[in-house]
C-alpha cells in the first residue's frame, strides 16, 4: 500500500519536474516578453514606472514596421519559390528519373547545409557588393555590363532560394520515392497516360509534400536573422527579425516595442506553422521511405546531360563559388583588389592571416566555448530529451499532453524571439546564469526542444511496449528494465539527437547574439563581430575554419544525422 | 486454487473495459479467455500480470493477494513471479537467445552455474538446444516464440500467462506449436491463463473456457459444453454456428416445435425453451445433411428446400450455401466423401432435432 501510493507520488514528481523545466525554458520567456509587450518598461529591469498600454502595438503601424513586414513577406516568398524549383528540380531528378551521378545529384540536395547562413551571407556579400565584389570584378574583366548587388532585397531572396532548397528537397525526395512504388503502376495498369498519370496521380499525392515544404520554407526565412542582417541592414533594408534586433541595440533601446514587433513575427509564423500542419495533417514526409521498389525512371534521353550540368552549376553557385571566396578572402596579404587580375596573383597570397585567425586567442576561446556549449546542450538535453519522451510515450501520468505541446511550441517561436525572452528571463534573476555560457545552453535547449524530443519520440515509439513489459514480467523492476531493454534498444536515437545539438548549437548565431557577453564569445559570435568591425581577412579566414569544422562534424555523424536534417 | 480474481474492474477513460470479472482458475489447469477483439481478455490478463491496474476488484495468485482496491495493495509487476509470453514475442533484439532466456535468472541473482543448467533445460524444452549463442533478431516468428517460451518457463513460474501467442504465425507453424504448449502445460502442470480470439485454438488447448463479451465473462465451462451449448445466440455466432434465425414457438411437449419467422419453415428441436424473451435458433453447418430434392411433396418438419449459390472446397467438405425461396441463407457443410453438389443444384437440408438449438436472441 505505501509501495503503490511512493510510486504515484514518484510518477506525478517526474512530471511536475519536467513540466517545472519547460516552464523556465518555454513559458516564463514567451509570457515575459507578451506582458512585456504591453508595459511601458520591460519588467524586473529596475525600471519603476511600469504602466499597462497599448503604444507598443499601435506603434507597430509605423511606416518602418510596414516596410519591414512587406520586406519579410517579398524575401522569404520569392526565396521560397526559388527554394521550391531547386529543390523540387533536384528531388525529381535523383528520384525518377535517370539523371547520371545520382549520387551527385542527391549530395548537390542536401549539401548547402554544411554552410551556416552566417557563412553564406558573408561570402555572398564578399563575391558580390559593390565594385569590389568578386564577381563583379570578374565581370568587369572578361567585359560584361552588368553587375550584381547582393546588398539588396534581390540578394537577400537569392541567398535564401539558394541555401533553403534542401528543405524542399528532402521533403519532396521522399515523398516521390513513396509514391511511384505502387500507385503509379497501378495507374498505368488502369490505363492511364503519362501525362495523364503524372497529372492526376503523382502531383496529387506530392501536393501536401510541396505545399508542406513551401509553408516551412516560408517559415524559415521569414524568421531568419544572418541573411538580411548582413545582406540587408548594412545598407537600410529591415524585415521584421532585423527590425526587432535594431529596436534593442539602439541608444536608448525600445525593448518593449521590440516585444511587440516580436509578437506579431511569432503571430506571422504562428499562422504559417498552423496552416503547414493541416495540409501535412499528420503525414510526415521524411519519416516515410520508399520501400526501394525498383520503378523504371523516366528517360530523359540527351537532356540528361543537360540536367546533370544545371545540378552541377547549382553545387558550384551554392557550395564552390562561396567556398572559393573564402579562400581568395584569407588568403590575400592586402584587402584592395584593383581588377580581376589582382585576384589570381600569387604575389599577393598569403598564409598571415589564415595562420592569425587559427592561433589567435579569440578562435581558440570561442571554440572552446562553442564546444564546451554544445556538448553541455547534447549531455544534458540527452537526459532530458529521454525523460521527456519516456513519459509523454510509455506512461499514463497525467499533464503528458500538455508536456508534448510545451516541447513542439518552440518550432513556432523564432529564434530572435526566443533569445529576447531569455534574455529578460534571466538577466536579472537571483541565478547567476546571464553572463555565463550557461544561458547559451539553456538558450540551445529550447530552441532545439522540437528537434530533440522528436529523434528520441519517434526511436522510442519504434521500440514495442511488450519489449519493457516482458523485462518486469521477468522480473526486473521498471528503473532495471529501463537500463537492460529501453536505453539500449534507442541508443542509437539518443545519439543522434545529443550529435544534432552539437552541429545546431556550433551554426547558432541569433539567440547567442542576443545573450553572449564578452568572455562567452562562441564561434558564430566572432565571425560576427570581425564582420561587424569590418575586418575581412579575419571574417573569410574564421569562416573557412568554421565551414571546414562543420563539413567534417556533419560528415562524420551523418550516419546519425540521415533522418534529422 | 491458483488464481482468482473477484469484482475486477478496468476503466479506459469513461469506457469500462473490464466490467465485474470474477474468475478462478484451478490449481494446474488452463484457462482460456475467448472472445472478439475490445471485449476486455486481454486487459483482463494484462491486469493479473500487473502491467495494468485495475480500477476495482481483487486479484490473488497462489493464495497470495496481489492486487485488493479495498486494501489498496498491488504489487508490483516483478514480483509477481509470473511467466508471460506476447503476441509481438517481446524478444530482446540487442540479446544472444541465450541471454534473453537467463534474464529472469539473472533478475534473481541465481547463481551462475545453477543458471547454465536452467537455461540449456529450458532451451532443451522448447526445442532449441544449441541457439544460445544466435542474436535473437535472426529468428524465424516461430523460433521467437519458442524463446519467449523458454524465458517464461525458466523461473519456474506460479502461473503462466499467454497474450494471443500463436496469432502472428502462419497456419501449419501454430498448429504444431499449439500441441506442443499443451504438452508442456500439462505435464509441469503450470496455472496457466490463455487469451485468444480463435475458438478452435480455445477449445483444443483449454480445459476450461471463459467466453467474454463487452468486458464480461458471459460463459464458462469445459471445451465440450462451450461447443454444444453457448448460452446465446451471439455467443453461438462467435462459436461458428453460421446458421442463426429469428424463431418463435408453435407447439409444446416433449418435442417442442418452432417456426421461423419470414420463412415457412417448422424445427422440431431436443432443446428446452429459454426461460423468457425473444429465441433465436442456432444450428453448426456441419449439422446438416444435404440431400437431393426430393421428388415427392414439398418439404416436411426439420427439412428445407433451396437452391446452392455457393460450393467451396475445404479439404475434409465442401462448405455450401443454400438460399431458399423466402431469400434465407444456410450454411451447410457436405462430406467430400459424397456425391458432389454443384452450383445451382436444388437441394433439401435436413436438420435433426438434436443439431437445432434454441437460445435465448442476444
Amino acid at each position: 500500500m505505501r509501495g503503490r501510493l511512493l510510486r504515484s507520488i514518484a510518477g506525478l514528481g517526474v512530471t511536475g519536474i519536467l513540466l517545472a523545466i519547460l516552464t523556465v525554458l518555454v513559458v516564463i520567456p514567451f509570457g515575459m516578453l507578451v506582458y512585456a509587450s504591453f508595459l511601458t518598461a520591460v519588467p524586473f529591469s529596475g525600471e519603476r514606472d511600469l504602466a499597462f498600454t497599448l503604444a507598443n502595438y499601435t506603434d507597430l503601424w509605423s511606416a518602418n514596421l510596414g516596410r519591414a513586414f512587406i520586406n519579410t513577406l517579398i524575401v522569404s516568398i520569392g526565396g521560397s519559390a526559388m527554394a521550391m524549383v531547386i529543390g523540387g528540380g533536384l528531388a525529381w531528378l535523383a528520384a525518377r528519373t535517370d539523371v547520371p551521378g545520382k549520387s551527385l545529384v542527391h549530395l548537390a540536395g542536401v549539401m548547402p547545409l554544411f554552410m551556416s547562413l552566417l557563412v553564406a551571407a558573408v561570402t555572398w556579400s564578399l563575391l558580390g557588393s559593390g565594385r569590389s565584389g568578386y564577381l563583379n570584378l570578374i565581370f568587369d574583366y572578361i567585359g560584361l555590363p552588368f553587375r550584381i548587388q547582393m546588398q539588396s532585397l534581390w540578394g537577400i531572396t537569392f541567398v535564401h532560394g539558394l541555401y533553403y532548397a534542401p528543405y524542399p528537397f528532402i521533403f519532396l525526395f521522399s515523398a516521390l520515392t513513396l509514391v511511384n512504388a505502387d500507385m503509379e503502376e497501378a495507374a498505368a495498369v488502369h490505363g492511364g497516360t503519362m501525362a495523364r498519370n503524372l497529372r492526376r496521380v503523382t502531383f496529387p499525392l506530392v501536393k501536401p509534400a510541396l505545399i508542406g515544404s513551401f509553408l516551412l520554407s516560408v517559415v524559415l526565412m521569414a524568421e531568419d536573422f544572418p541573411v538580411p542582417q548582413i545582406l540587408g541592414a548594412p545598407v537600410g533594408i529591415e524585415t521584421l527579425s532585423i527590425s526587432i534586433y535594431k529596436l534593442m541595440s539602439v541608444v536608448p533601446a525600445k525593448p518593449t516595442q521590440a516585444a511587440a514587433a516580436s509578437i506579431l513575427l511569432t503571430l506571422v509564423v504562428f499562422v504559417l506553422i498552423f496552416v503547414q500542419r493541416l495540409v501535412l495533417s499528420g503525414r510526415d514526409y521524411r519519416t516515410l521511405t520508399g520501400k526501394g521498389a525498383q520503378v523504371r525512371p523516366i528517360r530523359l534521353g540527351r537532356w540528361r546531360w543537360v540536367a546533370l550540368g544545371l545540378v552541377v552549376l547549382y553545387a558550384l553557385v551554392a557550395v564552390g563559388l562561396p567556398m572559393l571566396a573564402l579562400l581568395q578572402g584569407s588568403l590575400r596579404s592586402n584587402l584592395f583588389i584593383r581588377d580581376a587580375a589582382a585576384l589570381f596573383d600569387s604575389s599577393q597570397m598569403s598564409l598571415v592571416h589564415l595562420k592569425a585567425a587559427f592561433f589567435s586567442p579569440a578562435f581558440h576561446d570561442s571554440l572552446i566555448n562553442s564546444v564546451l556549449a554544445g556538448v553541455a546542450t547534447a549531455a544534458l538535453g540527452s537526459i532530458f530529451f529521454f525523460t521527456l519522451s519516456y513519459v509523454v510515450n510509455r506512461t499514463t501520468l497525467p499533464g503528458r499532453q500538455l508536456l508534448e505541446y510545451l516541447a513542439m511550441t518552440p518550432i513556432a517561436v523564432p529564434a530572435l524571439v526566443m533569445g529576447l525572452g531569455i534574455l529578460w528571463t534571466w538577466v536579472r534573476a537571483p541565478l547567476p546564469v546571464y553572463g555565463t555560457l550557461a544561458i547559451l545552453v539553456i538558450a540551445f535547449l529550447t530552441r532545439f526542444l522540437p528537434q530533440g524530443y522528436r529523434t528520441v519520440s519517434s526511436s522510442i515509439r519504434q521500440v514495442h511496449d511488450d519489449l519493457e513489459s516482458a523485462a518486469m514480467v521477468a522480473g526486473a523492476t521498471r528503473r532495471r528494465a529501463i537500463m537492460t531493454i529501453t536505453m539500449p534498444l534507442i541508443r542509437g536515437g539518443v545519439v543522434a539527437s545529443a550529435f544534432l545539438m552539437v552541429v545546431l548549437g556550433l551554426r547558432e548565431l541569433t539567440a547567442s547574439l542576443l545573450l553572449y557577453t564578452t568572455k562567452t564569445r562562441v564561434l558564430s559570435i566572432v565571425i560576427y563581430e570581425q564582420y561587424v568591425n569590418g575586418n575581412w581577412a579575419q571574417v573569410s579566414a574564421l569562416s573557412l575554419i568554421y565551414t571546414s569544422l562543420l563539413v567534417i562534424l556533419t560528415l562524420a555523424g551523418r550516419r546519425w544525422l540521415r533522418a534529422q536534417l | 486454487m491458483s488464481i482468482q480474481i473477484a469484482g475486477l474492474k478496468k476503466r479506459y477513460g469513461e469506457s469500462l473495459a473490464v466490467d465485474g470479472v470474477d474468475i478462478d482458475v484451478p490449481e494446474g489447469k488452463m484457462l482460456v479467455l475467448l472472445g472478439p477483439s475490445g471485449c476486455g481478455k486481454t486487459t483482463t490478463m494484462r491486469c493479473i500480470a500487473g502491467l495494468e491496474e485495475p480500477h476495482e476488484g481483487e486479484i490473488s495468485i497462489n493464495g497470495r493477494m496481489v492486487f485488493s482496491r479495498a486494501r489498496s495493495l498491488n504489487v508490483a509487476v516483478h514480483e509477481r513471479r509470473i511467466g508471460m509470453v506476447f503476441q509481438s514475442y517481446a524478444i530482446w533484439p540487442h540479446m544472444t537467445v541465450h541471454e534473453n532466456v537467463a534474464y529472469p535468472l539473472d533478475m534473481a541473482n541465481t547463481p551462475r552455474a545453477e543458471k547454465e543448467t536452467r537455461v540449456r533445460e529450458a532451451l532443451a524444452l522448447v526445442g532449441l538446444d544449441g541457439f544460445g549463442e544466435r542474436g535473437a533478431s535472426y529468428l524465424s516468428g516461430g523460433q521467437m516464440q519458442r524463446v519467449a517460451l523458454a524465458r517464461s518457463l525458466v523461473m519456474r513460474p506460479a502461473v503462466l500467462l499467454f497474450d494471443e501467442p500463436l496469432s502472428n504465425l502462419d497456419a501449419r507453424l501454430r498448429d504444431h506449436l499449439r500441441v506442443q504448449l499443451r504438452e508442456l502445460q500439462t505435464q509441469f502442470g503450470i496455472t496457466s491463463v490463455y487469451v485468444t480470439h480463435d475458438q478452435r485454438e480455445a477449445l483444443a488447448i483449454a480445459d476450461e473456457v471463459a467466453v467474454m463479451q463487452g468486458g464480461k465473462v458471459v460463459q464458462r465451462g469445459d471445451p465440450v459444453s462451450i461447443y454444444r451449448r453457448p448460452k446465446t445466440s451471439s455467443i453461438a455466432d462467435f462459436l461458428g454456428y453460421s446458421n442463426i434465425f429469428d424463431a418463435h414457438q408453435v407447439e409444446g411437449g416433449s418435442v417442442l416445435r418452432v417456426a421461423l419467422d419470414g420463412q415457412e419453415t417448422v424445427l422440431d428441436t431436443l432443446d428446452p425453451l429459454p426461460a423468457q424473451g425473444p429465441i433465436s435458433v442456432c444450428v453448426r453447418p456441419e449439422d446438416i445433411h444435404i440431400q437431393p430434392e426430393g421428388a415427392s411433396d414439398g418439404p416436411a418438419c426439420n427439412e428445407i428446400e433451396g437452391e446452392v449459390t455457393l460450393v467451396s472446397f475445404m479439404g475434409a467438405f465442401h462448405q455450401c450455401r443454400i438460399r431458399t425461396p423466402h431469400g434465407a441463407v444456410w450454411e451447410a457443410h457436405a462430406s467430400a466423401m459424397a456425391q458432389p453438389i454443384r452450383l445451382g443444384d436444388r437441394v433439401r437440408l435436413v436438420l435433426p432435432p438434436a443439431a437445432v438449438l434454441l437460445a435465448p436472441r442476444l
